[in-house]
């Protein structure tokens, strides 16, 4: 380790450091077609789907997972490897109360789910920080535990909560492929 | 010219897990990406408990004193886990899981865990785990870190340069350049900053807002008196590898005083900062504390 007394903690540093109140992170991962690339690197061809949902369809769907964000159904991209059917790739949106990411599902031609992919992620909070009294929620709490760490290089703070979110995305994302996608993915075999 | 560099992000270990790298050559590149986040996949496949099929599910499940294999990996987290064990006299403890399943952190066990067990009860010898008493081993404090450490490892041997991985905290890094890292308070204001270049950094706040009613819990037990801990405190370690890092910040958390651990920093050659909130601002110490180690960041 090359680090000798790394931590710059003067006090100009820091004073300077507090007076940063508005904070809008974002951090850009893979483009879709990049995302296609990782997720399916045989793949020959991606033919965009659209789909013509229900109502009794997207009820459905809806009621398979907490998300809110519009069900994804403009997204979505079946996958050939020459005439076969590979799976779906399907780019989905989902937030938090202070994130929003978008990520990318590769299921396999069965529904299972490939491989998965965040392709962006973005802290919406930025507003919220400039008002002094959701500051003050923090100053001095009983405990003082909301006091949290996070850093510059991902910006990744609500890290857990945001896994929660996507793993919730992709339980509707699953239930998409049950109404809708294994339909197509019939008429594309026959 | 520019070498290709890659920045690729996904849900893994509970949180988010993003690495950034550079290589003479994009195929390479991707290839070993796409091979560190398998091995970040396989730690947490072989020491989730939440994975009923995983090296520790199989040991907490095992009959005690049955003799359960495991993989090299676990072997090795195990046995950093015993040693630091040893060395802070069980103020470390990787056997805190039936306390964390008892306040629904964790899963419910199959089988109810002793409740004096602790890490003396665990016994390693190569890759053959024996437990001598009913207990619960949870890799919560290390488990992450050393996950990173397995990616950096995969992606170094790849010959990647300007390497730096995150895991919502458990950062590593091996850049030619520092890379500066920040820590910010709740609110996204800076309390500090640290130049890595090659090495780690691990940062717990021990306490989260739940979503719906902000209670703020903590995650943390003492393995003396079994009880769930408030930390009054964030803490950031610095060390050579990331489960080092990882695991010292709950040493540094469970201290009865921060000074506690200084010589255990001092073992592990890792230096220490603890942010603590209080009414007037911010008060933050470094540890081993060295000149003027202590500063005050006042509230706006």
């Amino acid at each position: 380790m090359t680090n000798k007394s790394a931590w710059l903690l003067s006090s100009g540093a820091l004073l300077a450091g507090v007076s940063v109140a508005e904070v809008a992170f974002a951090s850009q991962y893979l483009t879709a077609a990049q995302a296609q690339a990782a997720l399916f690197p045989d793949a020959t061809e991606f033919r965009p789907t659209l789909l013509a949902l229900s109502d009794a369809q997207r009820d459905r769907i809806r009621a398979a997972a907490k998300t809110r964000t519009p069900i994804p159904d403009k997204q979505i991209w079946q996958v050939f490897n020459g005439t076969t059917p590979d799976g779906w790739f399907v780019v989905d949106e989902v937030y938090g109360k202070h994130e929003f990411i978008t990520y990318a599902v590769a299921l396999d031609a069965n529904g299972a789910v490939r491989g998965l992919e965040i392709l962006d992620y973005r802290e919406t909070h930025g507003a919220q920080i400039r008002n002094a009294s959701w500051r003050q929620q923090f100053v001095g709490k009983q405990n003082g535990a909301a006091l949290k760490l996070d850093t510059d290089i991902q910006n990744i703070s609500g890290a857990t909560l945001s896994c929660l979110h996507v793993t919730e995305g992709v339980r509707r994302v699953l239930a998409l492929h049950r109404e809708a996608l294994t339909t197509v993915q019939k008429a594309s075999n026959d | 010219m520019t070498e290709p560099a890659l920045a690729r992000a996904k849900p893994l270990l509970g949180t988010m897990v993003e690495i950034r790298a550079s290589h003479g050559d994009a195929i390479a590149l991707q290839t070993a990406v796409t091979a560190a986040f398998d091995a970040v996949t396989r730690v947490h496949r072989l020491m989730s408990v939440h994975e009923p099929s995983s090296d520790l599910s199989r040991i907490n499940a095992a009959p005690p004193t049955s003799a359960v294999i495991v993989s090299n990996e676990t072997a090795e987290v195990l046995a950093f886990a015993l040693a630091l064990a040893g060395q802070s006299e069980g103020l470390f403890d990787p056997t805190m899981g039936g306390a964390h399943s008892a306040r629904g952190w964790l899963p419910a066990p199959q089988r109810r865990p002793d409740a004096d067990a602790s890490w003396v009860d665990v016994e390693l010898v190569a890759n053959t785990v024996r437990c001598h008493r009913a207990l619960l081993l949870d890799f919560g404090g290390i488990g992450k870190g050393y996950a990173v450490d397995c990616a950096m490892n995969v992606l170094l041997a790849a010959g990647c340069t300007h390497i730096l991985i995150n895991a919502g905290g458990d950062i590593r890094c091996h850049t030619p350049q520092a890379e500066r890292i920040h820590a910010r308070l709740a609110d996204g204001s800076l309390v500090a900053a640290l130049d890595l270049t090659d090495g780690a950094v691990a940062s717990s706040c021990f306490a989260e807002s739940t979503s719906t009613d902000e209670t703020v819990i903590s995650r943390l037990t003492n393995p003396n008196t079994r009880q769930a801990v408030m930390v009054n405190a964030s803490i950031m370690v610095l060390a050579a590898d990331c489960m080092t890092a990882d695991a010292l910040t709950k040493l540094v958390a469970l201290a009865l005083a921060p000074e506690q651990v200084t010589p255990l920093l001092q073992t592990y050659a890792a230096e220490a900062l603890w942010l603590e909130p209080t009414i007037a601002g911010v008060k933050v110490q470094r540890l081993p504390a060295c000149g003027s180690s202590e500063a005050h960041v006042q509230n706006p």
